[in-house]
């Protein structure tokens, strides 16, 4: 019964992604996710995201492209700040010691919006288009069992106009 | 960026239907990665681009804020009526839910962080390059993703 699809049967589990740690310099992330994502006669293979473990390997957040270009952002205010009054960076806890962006800084808490292994997959286009974003990370329980992406609701619904 | 040339394009009197099965045979699976173009390119009248029509805009179309504001409808026969919905929605056609082109766009000499920042404030992954008052192709936030090491190391 397609209109019963749950993501469970859509999303792709979560040891398919790539990890990093929170610390993370981004450099370091990037060199991370880039080797999941490799090129080949043009095309691209590979997830656009990685899963953000803390020090005691427990999952805290998702780093995706969109985390990256915040990178940026975050750089373009640090760099102004450095040019004009450096007081100014007191005030800014986002910035370690050393001033470098880590990933922690850029990536999307876990919990904060999530649906469940059970989820239909119109929940899950309800809470994409809602919240837009393109990742949701489905949970069984406590525990992450994979990530939807818009893609993979886009092809079910294709599907079922069939 | 990614030349104009590569994208599928639809005119902007097609339907949604229609759409939606232009993007996906712009986009093929292998295993659980998929490859291909995340949008098409809406053609007008005289064939000249006109918008971009992506994933996001099919996805949020289709009278998904009415659905959910219904009392009538319940959860789980939700995914039912929406599909019905795109199904049977004749009267919307690509141009009403598809991104103007001059909505937002780049200059081709912007540097990586211009873009970056404009992806960022209006909440897209793709811009139009646009040179002398041309479209000459589509950003990315993969794009940027590519080239991001000689910022950060």
């Amino acid at each position: 019964m397609p209109y019963r699809q749950t993501v469970e049967n859509i999303m792709v589990p979560v040891h398919d992604f790539p990890v990093v740690e929170e610390d993370d310099v981004v450099a370091e992330a990037v060199r991370v996710m880039r080797q999941f994502f490799h090129q080949r006669d043009g095309t691209w293979y590979g997830f656009q995201a990685a899963l953000v473990l803390d020090r005691r390997e427990h999952l805290v957040g998702v780093l995706t492209l969109r985390g990256l270009l915040r990178a940026f952002q975050l750089q373009a205010i640090q760099d102004h700040l450095l040019k004009s009054d450096a007081t100014g960076l007191f005030f800014l806890r986002k910035f370690n010691d050393n001033l470098e962006i880590v990933v922690r800084d850029i990536m999307r808490p876990i919990n904060l919006i999530t649906v469940s292994v059970g989820s239909s997959v119109f929940e899950a286009l309800r809470k994409m288009v809602k919240y837009k974003i393109n990742l949701l990370p489905v949970m069984d329980g406590s525990r992450l069992a994979g990530m939807v992406r818009t893609i993979d609701v886009f092809w079910v619904i294709g599907e079922l106009l069939d | 960026m990614v030349p104009i040339e590569s994208y599928v394009t639809i005119s902007e009197e097609a339907t949604l239907y229609e759409a939606i099965k232009a993007l996906q045979s712009a986009m093929h699976s292998e295993g659980r990665a998929w490859h291909g173009h995340r949008s098409v390119l809406v053609l007008g009248e005289d064939n000249s681009l006109v918008g971009i029509l992506t994933m996001r805009g099919l996805l949020r179309a289709a009278g998904l804020k009415e659905l959910e504001e219904d009392p009538q409808i319940k959860a789980e026969s939700w995914g039912w009526y929406y599909v019905n919905r795109l199904r049977e929605e004749t009267k919307v056609r690509v141009r009403d839910v598809m991104r103007p082109l001059e909505l937002y766009t780049v200059d081709a000499g912007a540097t990586v962080l211009d873009v970056a920042l404009v992806l960022l404030k209006q909440q897209v992954n793709s811009l139009p390059v646009m040179h002398e008052g041309k479209v000459i192709g589509i950003v990315r936030t993969l794009d940027v993703f590519m080239v991001i090491d000689d910022y950060f190391y």
